[in-house]
C-alpha cells in the first residue's frame, strides 16, 4: 500500500493538475453565471438541470482534467531519468502497471465526484429545498423532458443520478486508461496532452460545428459520417451520455460490454506494452 | 695580483661602453606615432564594460524580436492565409468580438511553442554561460510576441473592417480591445508560470484549455458574456496586465542591478 500513496502523492504533485482545476473552475463560474438567467424556478428543473450539466458542458471539465492529470502519470519516470529504477522493483513491473491503473481509476472518480458536488452545489443554492426533496424519489420524468432523456427501467431521479454518476466513473475511467495507453506509446507528457486533447477536440468541433455546415455529399460521407460514428461511440459519446440515453434497461447489457470492454482492452493493452521484458 | 688585474680590465672595458654609449643617440618617435600605435594596441585591451540595464534590456528585446521574425515567419504567413481563407469561405456564425478574442492569441502559441520547444530544466546549466540570463531571454522572448501578435492582429481586423457591409454593427475599437486583451493576458500568465515552473506541459496545458474555454464560448452563454461585455472592462484588463507586465520587467531589471553590485 506504500506505493499507492507514493504514486498518489507523486500524480498530486503535478502542478499541471492545480493550474488546469484553477482555470476549469473559472471557465465554469462564468459558465455558471452566463446561465443563471436561463435558470427556471419549476419544481422539476433541479434534476433536469443535474442530469443535463454532464452531457451539455460538464463532460469537457472531466475530460480536460482527465487528460491534464494523466498524461504525465506513466512518462513522469522517464522525464526525470528514472526509468532504471522502475526496473529494479521488487515486485515487478506488472504489479507496477496495476497500482498505476489503481491511481487512475481513483483520479477519475475524484473528478467525476467534484465536479457533480460542484452542479450540485450550484442549482441546490438556485432552487429551494424542499422541491428538491419532494421530486427525489419521483419516478415519471419521462414526460417532463422527454425530448433530451429517456426514462430507463422506473429508476427515481435520485436512483437515475446515482446511474449516471457510476456510469461516468467508469466512463471516465475508461478515457483516464486510453490516456494511459497513448502516453505508454508516446512517452512524452505534452505530446500526450496535445494529441488527446486534441482528438477530443478536433472531434467536438468536427460535431458540433462542420457537421452543421453544408459542405457537399461527398464531404458528407467521406468525412462527416465517420467522424460521426467515431464521436458517438468514442469517448466524447461516451462521456456525454451519447449512448447511456438510448440504452433502455433489459438492454443494460450493451452498456456494460461497451464500457467495461473498452477498460478490458485498455488494460490488456496496458499490460502487454508495459508489462513485457525489458531488452537487455 | 691577478685578481687585481682583472679588477682593472673591467674598469677599462666598462668605461668603453659608458663612452660608447654615451655617444649613440636614441631617435625618439614621433608623438602622432606614438599615439597610432597606442590606438591600435587599445582595440586589443579587455575593456570592464558597464553597460546599463536599459541598454541590456534593448539588445534583448531586440535579438528575440529578429529571433521570433525569423524562426517564425513562414509558419505566421501561412496561419494568417488559413485565417483569412477560413473566414471567407466558412462564413462561420460566430460573432466577429468571438472570432477575434478566440484568434488573437494565435501567433502568441505558435511563437512560443517554436522558441520554446526543448527548453527543459536540463539547459539550466548551459543557460549559465549566455551572454544574457534566462529571465531576460524569456521577458525579452515574451514581449516580442506580444508586439508581433499585436501587429498580426490588424490581418482578422483588416477582414472585419473591409467587409463593413457584413458586418455594419461591429465596433473596430471594440475589436481591437478585445483582441489585444487575451494576447496581454496570455503575456502575463506565461511570464508567471514560465519564471515559476519550465517545460512543454504549461504550453500543452494552456493551448489545451484555450481551445476548451473557446469552445465552450461558442457552445454555451459565456460566449455572449464575451461578446457583450463592455469596452471599459477590456481596458481594464488590458491597464492590469500591463502593470503585471511591467513589474515583471522591472524584477529583471533589479536582479541585472544586484549582479552588478
Amino acid at each position: 500500500m506504500n506505493i499507492n500513496k507514493g504514486e498518489l502523492k507523486k500524480l498530486f504533485s503535478f502542478r499541471e493538475i492545480y493550474i488546469g482545476f484553477l482555470i476549469c473552475i473559472g471557465v465554469l463560474a462564468l459558465y455558471f453565471y452566463s446561465v443563471y438567467s436561463e435558470v427556471n424556478y419549476g419544481n422539476f428543473y433541479f434534476w433536469k438541470s443535474i442530469h443535463q450539466f454532464i452531457p451539455q458542458i460538464g463532460y469537457w471539465f472531466i475530460a480536460i482534467m482527465l487528460v491534464v492529470g494523466l498524461s504525465k502519470l506513466f512518462p513522469y519516470e522517464r522525464e526525470i531519468g528514472f526509468m532504471d529504477l522502475i526496473k529494479t522493483y521488487k515486485n515487478g513491473r506488472t504489479k507496477f502497471v496495476y497500482y498505476k491503473i489503481l491511481i487512475v481509476f481513483l483520479y477519475s472518480f475524484l473528478v467525476v465526484t467534484l465536479f457533480y458536488i460542484f452542479a450540485v452545489i450550484y442549482y441546490g443554492s438556485v432552487y429551494t429545498i424542499g422541491d428538491i426533496n419532494r421530486l427525489m424519489s419521483q419516478v415519471n420524468y419521462t414526460n417532463l423532458w422527454s425530448d433530451y432523456l429517456v426514462n430507463i427501467g422506473r429508476f427515481t431521479q435520485w436512483q437515475y443520478l446515482l446511474y449516471e454518476y457510476v456510469y461516468l466513473i467508469f466512463a471516465g475511467f475508461s478515457f483516464g486508461l486510453f490516456i494511459v495507453l497513448v502516453s505508454l506509446l508516446i512517452q512524452n507528457s505534452s505530446w500526450v496532452m496535445v494529441i488527446c486533447g486534441g482528438l477530443f477536440a478536433v472531434l467536438e468541433f468536427f460535431d458540433r460545428y462542420i457537421a452543421l455546415m453544408d459542405l457537399g455529399d461527398l464531404f458528407a460521407y467521406a468525412v462527416m459520417w465517420p467522424a460521426h460514428y467515431v464521436y458517438k461511440y468514442g469517448y466524447n459519446g461516451m462521456l456525454s451520455f451519447q449512448y447511456l440515453h438510448q440504452v433502455d434497461l433489459p438492454q443494460i447489457w450493451k452498456l456494460i460490454v461497451y464500457v467495461f470492454g473498452s477498460i478490458a482492452i485498455n488494460i490488456f493493452l496496458i499490460i502487454i506494452i508495459y508489462g513485457r521484458k525489458p531488452k537487455c | 695580483m691577478v685578481k687585481s688585474l682583472k679588477r682593472n680590465n673591467d674598469i677599462v672595458i666598462g668605461k668603453e661602453i659608458k663612452e660608447c654609449l654615451d655617444k649613440y643617440t636614441v631617435n625618439y618617435p614621433m608623438d602622432s606615432d606614438r599615439e597610432s600605435v597606442l590606438y591600435i594596441l587599445k582595440g586589443y585591451l579587455p575593456v570592464n564594460k558597464r553597460t546599463s540595464v536599459f541598454e541590456t534590456m534593448a539588445a534583448v528585446l531586440r535579438l528575440s524580436l529578429r529571433e521570433v521574425i525569423l524562426s517564425c515567419r513562414f509558419q505566421y504567413l501561412i496561419m494568417m492565409l488559413l485565417l483569412v481563407f477560413l473566414l471567407t469561405m466558412l462564413k462561420l456564425s460566430v460573432s466577429p468580438y468571438l472570432t477575434i478574442f478566440f484568434t488573437s492569441p494565435i501567433p502568441f502559441f505558435i511563437g512560443f511553442r517554436k522558441l520554446f520547444q526543448g527548453n527543459g530544466n536540463l539547459m539550466k546549466e548551459l543557460e549559465k554561460t549566455f551572454r544574457f540570463s534566462y529571465y531576460q531571454m524569456l521577458c525579452g522572448r515574451i514581449f516580442s510576441l506580444t508586439y508581433i501578435s499585436i501587429l498580426l492582429l490588424f490581418v482578422p481586423l483588416g477582414f472585419f473592417v473591409l467587409n463593413k457591409a457584413a458586418y455594419e454593427s461591429v465596433s473596430s475599437l471594440k475589436l481591437i480591445v478585445s483582441g489585444i486583451t487575451p494576447i496581454l493576458v496570455f503575456s502575463v500568465y506565461m511570464l508567471y508560470i514560465e519564471s515559476m515552473s519550465r517545460g512543454e506541459n504549461i504550453f500543452a496545458l494552456s493551448l489545451i484549455l484555450w481551445v476548451f474555454f473557446g469552445f465552450a464560448a461558442v457552445s454555451t452563454p459565456i460566449g455572449d458574456i464575451i461578446s457583450e461585455l463592455n469596452v471599459f472592462v477590456y481596458i481594464v484588463i488590458i491597464v492590469l496586465s500591463v502593470v503585471l507586465f511591467a513589474i515583471n520587467i522591472m524584477n529583471v531589471l533589479r536582479l541585472q542591478k544586484k549582479e552588478f553590485i
